[in-house]
């Protein structure tokens, strides 16, 4: 007898089976579609996180070259205080907090090139683009950029005086001759007188600051005398103090004249110039030399001798000063005196510090003057 | 004696539902199965061609970086106050255009730039390395120049294959033109714009566009264009003799 029996149940085993391996192989084909993908896309971010690191970069850089623009910052922030070794400290300034998206960031650095020179510059930049915070090389993902750079202006005179009169050895006022300094209670002009060796007031002589007059260098708190960062210094150290290059390389960037027995002729009139006077510079005459918005800069190496009717304004550099007038006579010097040996001043000159011929100078002969576009060629590198 | 089990009505179907179950289900499998098809190979194009154009930014991503740095010179400051000339900026090493011999003019790119800082353009026969780069398009294949001590062009030194065997490069173009030249003894006037002078000075500004067009050896159909500008940075600055 037979038994015949109809099994329904594998009536769709052919139809799931296809299913089955259809599904298998649609989802090894998604898997495999997805990691390819994938991959590219991690590696088309990270092309892209590089490419806004070097741009970020090159957005510090230009930050960084703006800012040697700016006559502020560089006395602020990179002319070296303490210690004066001649290089600008390492200091590392952040992206501004607005400047760039959160995501990005730069860091910048400033650094003379050559020692004692703050004419030449170089920034680098560090730029960041995966959100690291700081931005720094230490980033996983970071590009930097370097370029340096030349002050396209003249650097002459590069931040505004400290004292109304320095002298790297011993200074002597006798008879009522004054050294004036109202702004003593700023940071960067607080002194009336700075010498390395004694000072000495006589016969009336003395300072005037906001303080009052003092008659008395030792208890004045205006008067620095005796400070060795002065008395030890070389001349080209000294000089350096207050200008930006050498001795040799000042005299080389700016006019040189002679005078003859006195400088009245050359220099009577002058208005916003520099010069080096390779002679002695003996002022005997009516003098008004440079002016309240035009104020000079006169360099010598040789000595200064003020007895009649001037009026300076400006920075006056000499060997020694030497000052003899009369009573009814006045000479003032509206700006500052730099000594690089002695002053010897009998009733004049006054000496009186001008913060506004000291900024005016800073803006004819400082560093302020387009130090962000002297790029110099052939210094960009991005390794 | 014959038993036929009885089998239910409703536990089967007939021959008809069969086949029109079957004809519906080969219809859809028929219209999935092209479906799945068109879909793999739409993904297959768009994976090929993602590669295709990988491989160009790959290359230009290279060039770019690395063409950016010509002229660099350690000693740059140097060369300030009518110093020493920039020596990566001289003839021959200087960015200059042309070709391997047989390949398209202006297929290849030379230049040299200051990779180990000592202020010397080295040539690979101190022993201090080779700094003279380029790129250039040899049978299908964008190369750079990784050094050799011999004479430097297009032609000679060691030269390395940028693109994947998968992708062959059907041409690639630098041009030069877009660049700069100002006499600045001449108020910054164009170089061209006057006869030049012994003495005067000129200032180069180079920028460098490149076009690179390649396709995937399999399928042959996928091609891509792509067209890249780098501004060189360091400009040459020199005295006419």
């Amino acid at each position: 007898m037979s038994n015949r029996t109809v099994h329904n149940h594998k009536k769709g085993m052919v139809m799931l089976g296809t299913a089955l391996v259809m599904l298998l192989l649609i989802t090894l084909g998604a898997i495999f579609t997805a990691q390819v993908v994938l991959r590219q896309q991690r590696a088309v971010n990270n092309d892209y996180q590089a490419i806004r690191a070097a741009e970020a970069a090159q957005a510090g850089l230009e930050w960084g070259m703006a800012q040697l623009s700016q006559t502020t910052f560089i006395q602020t922030n990179l002319v070296d205080v303490s210690p004066q070794d001649g290089w600008v400290d390492s200091k590392t300034w952040q992206a501004p907090v607005g400047l760039l998206p959160v995501e990005v960031g730069f860091q910048v650095e400033f650094a003379n090139l050559v020692v004692n020179d703050f004419t030449l510059w170089r920034v680098s930049s560090v730029g960041c683009a995966d959100g690291c915070s700081p931005c720094n090389a230490s980033c996983p993902i970071h590009r930097r950029v370097e370029q340096q750079l030349q002050q396209a202006g003249m650097a002459l005179f590069p931040h505004a005086l400290r004292a109304s009169l320095t002298a790297k050895n011993q200074v002597s006022l006798t008879l009522n001759a004054k050294v004036t300094n109202l702004y003593t209670n700023q940071a960067n002009s607080d002194l009336t007188v700075w010498a390395g060796k004694t000072v000495s007031y006589s016969n009336g002589a003395g300072t005037v600051s906001s303080l009052g007059t003092q008659n008395t260098a030792s208890s004045d708190p205006t008067t620095k005398q005796n400070d060795t960062t002065l008395a030890t210094a070389t001349a080209d150290v000294f000089f350096k103090l207050f200008f930006s290059n050498t001795q040799a390389e000042i005299k080389k960037m700016i006019p040189n004249i002679a005078c003859g027995v006195n400088c009245n002729a050359q220099l009577n009139g002058v208005v916003g110039k520099a010069l080096w006077v390779t002679t002695n510079v003996v002022l005997s005459g009516i003098n008004t030399i440079g002016s309240p918005s035009q104020p000079v800069i006169i360099i010598t190496t040789n000595d200064c001798q003020i007895s009649e009717n001037t009026i300076f304004y400006g920075v006056l550099y000499c060997m020694n000063l030497i000052g003899t007038g009369t009573a009814t006579k006045v000479s003032t010097v509206y700006g500052g005196v730099i000594v690089q040996n002695n002053v010897t001043v009998s009733k004049v000159p006054d000496v009186v510090y001008d913060p506004g011929v000291m900024n005016q100078l800073v803006r004819q002969f400082g560093s302020g003057t387009g130090a962000g576009d002297g790029r110099i060629p052939g210094s960009w590198r991005n390794f | 004696m014959l038993n036929i089990s009885p089998i239910s009505p409703r536990a089967g179907y007939s021959l008809v539902e069969v086949l029109v179950a079957m004809t519906i289900g080969f219809v859809l499998f028929a219209w999935m199965s092209d479906y799945m098809m068109r879909a793999l190979a739409d993904h297959t194009l768009t994976l090929q061609r993602n590669h295709l154009n990988q491989e160009l930014l790959a290359i230009f991503g290279v060039m770019d970086r690395d063409v950016r740095r010509a002229g660099f010179w350690e000693n740059a400051k140097s060369s300030l106050k009518k110093g020493p000339v920039n020596p990566f900026h001289s003839a021959p090493y200087r960015l200059t255009t042309n070709n391997k011999i047989g390949e398209a003019a202006n297929s290849c790119l030379t230049y040299s730039y200051d990779l180990n800082r000592n202020g010397v353009l080295d040539t690979g026969t101190t022993g201090t390395g080779d700094e003279r780069f380029g790129f250039r398009l040899n049978r299908g294949v964008v190369e750079m120049r990784m050094g050799g001590s011999g004479t430097f062009d297009c032609n000679s030194g060691s030269w390395s294959g940028l693109n994947s065997s998968t992708v062959i490069m059907d041409s690639l173009n630098f041009s030069i033109s877009g660049s700069l030249c100002l006499n600045m003894s001449k108020s910054g006037a164009d170089c061209t714009a006057s006869p030049l002078v012994s003495g005067d000075v000129l200032i180069r500004a180079f920028q460098v566009v490149v076009n690179l067009n390649g396709h995937l050896k399999f399928p042959t159909t996928i091609q891509h264009s792509a067209t890249l500008t780098v501004q060189v940075p360091n400009m040459s600055v020199e005295s006419v003799p």
